[in-house]
């Protein structure tokens, strides 16, 4: 699937560069969920703390905003700004 | 937050991400936004059918409080998680201004991540791919089955038998009031031209282009899942 090269990718950088941010790379990826459900990350088990989801929120509402300033087609306007 | 207050704080945003730009003199300028001008209306997006209204209709119910559990029963993960997606940001149905989060029933490990007062700050959990639940954590499914306050939207795979499994049947129990079947491929051939022309749009939203290949081997007698409609386009 598409997601997870590009995704896996980031994640051996910032492993092998800063193991502190493992807690926030996996919100990186439950945010990319949140905008693409259909994303299958099959990888090893994510941190589901309160405070990583709550992250992976900040980060969902982000991906979005980036999407509605950035890509100018209908389909980044069907990313509506509801939050 | 309004739409209008929306685009004024976007409109602050961009106004200062484009003085900052000028200072370092990089061109172009981020443009300024403008309020969402289409609405996503899955009515109009997905074909009119019965099982497609069915689902529909059963979203209308949890979209006005009077559901508050659904799984979803589907012959293709991906599928199910599209289909979550386009109702979750439908106008109509009501689900679109709520917070929700996804949770990937394989990554949970930790039986703490189920409590209720971790997940209680969200208004709808998706679960993906409950099938797939690790057996000790069923005991604290159940209980946030029983006890969370929102909405629990779920998936499981048609092939996992969770109904025979004798250590699955567990969940089935759990789930079994509340499963409604999606859309099922083999059913009706709209639902599987559908899902091809998914993957067909993302293809040329990303990409640009109209170049599908193996179009003959998809819509041969076969059904492909998704992620294998993906992997015979790009290869």
């Amino acid at each position: 699937m598409f997601g997870e090269d590009f995704l896996s990718v980031n994640f051996e950088f910032i492993n092998k560069r800063i193991k502190a941010l493992t807690d926030v790379y996996d919100s990186y990826k439950l945010g990319h969920l949140m905008l693409c459900p259909h994303y299958s990350i099959e990888r090893e088990a994510i941190n589901l703390s309160n405070r990583n989801l709550k992250r992976a929120y900040i980060y969902y509402i982000t991906f979005l905003m980036v999407n509605n300033l950035y890509t100018t087609t209908k389909r980044a306007d069907t990313y509506c700004i509801t939050v | 937050m309004s739409v209008n207050e929306a685009v004024d704080f976007l409109n602050e945003i961009v106004f200062t991400v484009n003085k900052s730009l000028s200072n370092i003199r990089i061109k172009p300028y981020l443009r300024s936004p403008s309020p969402p001008s289409y609405n996503l209306d899955v009515l109009k997006v997905f074909p009119e059918t019965v099982d497609f209204k069915n689902l529909y209709d059963r979203f209308k119910e949890v979209g006005s409080d009077k559901e508050n559990r659904v799984v979803m029963r589907t012959q293709d993960l991906t599928f199910s998680s599209l289909l979550f997606w386009y109702l979750i940001n439908d106008g109509s149905l009501g689900l679109s201004s709520k917070t929700f989060t996804v949770i990937p029933a394989k990554a949970v490990q930790n039986p703490d991540s189920l409590l209720v007062e971790n997940l209680s700050s969200f208004d709808i959990l998706y679960f993906k791919g409950l099938d797939d639940l690790d057996p000790t954590l069923y005991r604290e499914f159940y209980k946030l089955w029983k006890s969370f306050e929102g909405v629990i939207i779920g998936d499981y795979s048609y092939y996992s038998f969770i109904d025979y499994d004798p250590q699955k049947i567990q969940l089935f129990h759990i789930i079994k009031e509340k499963k409604i079947d999606t859309p099922l491929y083999t059913e009706n051939n709209k639902v599987y031209e559908f899902a091809v022309r998914q993957v067909q749009d993302d293809y040329t939203w990303l990409t640009g282009k109209t170049d599908y290949r193996n179009l003959t081997e998809i819509f041969s007698k076969h059904y492909y899942t998704i992620d294998s409609i993906w992997n015979l386009i790009l290869s």
